[in-house]
C-alpha cells in the first residue's frame, strides 16, 4: 500500500472533535514508522493548539479547524488553520514553571508544551483573516534504514 | 467509583484527560472536597493521554484540597502522561507515588 505523504481533515471547532484531530496525527505518524514518543508529542501539540482555537478563538463565533499533516524535507509539518479572530500564540508569555505551584497562575501551559515538543512554531494571519499555525518536528530516521 | 480508605479517597482516572474530560473530573474532585473528603489520590495507572486542560484540573484540585486542609497525591503516573507532568514543571511539586497504597499512606 502506498503511504500517503500528506493528510488533511476539517472538523467543526468544538472540543468534541479534538480527539479526531489527535487520531489523524496518530494514524499518520504510525504509518511513517515513528516511535510512540514522537507520535504522542505531535498529538499533544496539535491538541493544545486546537484546544486554544476552540476554547478561545471560537469563544464568540463558530468555525472549522483544518488540519494538514505532511512530510517536508525530513520533517513532519503540521498546519492548523481556522477562521477565528487573529491570535498569535507564539507571542504568549512563557509561564513561570519554576514558581511554586500555589503561586502559579492556572493556564498558559498549552503553548509551553507545544514549544517543548515541536522544533519550530510559526503563526501567520491567513488571507481570510484567520490563523495558520505551523508546527514542525524533525522526523527520526526510519527504522531499519 | 471512588474507593474510600480511612484516610483518602482514591479516584481512578483512565484513558484520556483532555479538554473534553477535564471539566467532569474537576466537578467530581471539587464535589468530594466540598463533601469533606479533602485527601484525594488520583490513580493514574490506566491514564494514557494527558493534556494541559487535565494538568490544570490536577493543579486546581491540589490547591482546593490543600486549602481545605487536605491535599492531592498522584499514584502510578507512567508513560506519556508522566512526560507531560515532567515538562509542565509540576513534577515534584504535587506529591507523586509509585503505588496507590503509598499515596494513601502518605497522608
Amino acid at each position: 500500500m502506498a503511504m500517503a505523504t500528506s493528510v488533511e481533515v476539517t472538523v467543526p471547532g468544538d472540543v468534541e472533535h479534538l480527539a479526531s484531530l489527535r487520531d489523524c496525527v496518530e494514524t499518520f505518524c504510525d504509518q511513517l514508522g515513528q516511535l510512540p514518543n514522537f507520535t504522542m508529542a505531535v498529538m499533544l501539540s496539535v491538541d493544545e493548539a486546537a484546544t486554544n482555537v476552540v476554547m478561545h478563538g471560537y469563544g464568540q463565533c463558530v468555525g472549522d479547524v483544518q488540519l494538514q499533516v505532511s512530510v517536508v524535507d525530513g520533517s513532519l509539518v503540521v498546519r492548523l488553520t481556522d477562521t477565528a479572530p487573529p491570535y498569535d500564540p507564539t507571542q504568549a508569555p512563557t509561564p513561570d514553571i519554576s514558581a511554586p505551584i500555589e503561586d502559579r497562575a492556572i493556564g498558559g501551559l498549552g503553548i509551553h508544551l507545544i514549544r517543548n515538543n515541536m522544533d519550530v512554531v510559526a503563526h501567520r494571519i491567513t488571507e481570510a483573516g484567520g490563523n495558520e499555525l505551523t508546527l514542525t518536528k524533525r522526523l527520526a530516521a526510519p527504522q531499519g534504514a | 467509583m471512588a474507593a474510600t480508605s480511612p484516610s483518602a479517597v482514591v479516584v481512578p482516572v483512565i484513558d484520556n484527560l483532555d479538554a473534553v474530560s477535564a471539566p467532569g473530573l474537576e466537578r467530581r474532585l471539587n464535589g468530594l472536597v466540598e463533601e469533606g473528603s479533602t485527601r484525594l489520590v488520583l490513580d493514574l495507572t490506566n491514564l494514557r493521554y494527558l493534556a494541559s486542560a487535565g494538568l490544570r484540573t490536577i493543579i486546581a484540585a491540589h490547591r482546593f484540597a490543600g486549602m481545605a486542609g487536605g491535599g492531592l497525591h498522584l499514584a502510578c503516573l507512567n508513560g506519556f502522561p508522566q512526560t507531560v507532568v515532567e515538562q509542565s514543571g509540576i513534577a515534584g511539586r504535587i506529591p507523586t507515588f509509585a503505588t496507590v497504597d503509598e499515596a494513601t499512606a502518605a497522608f
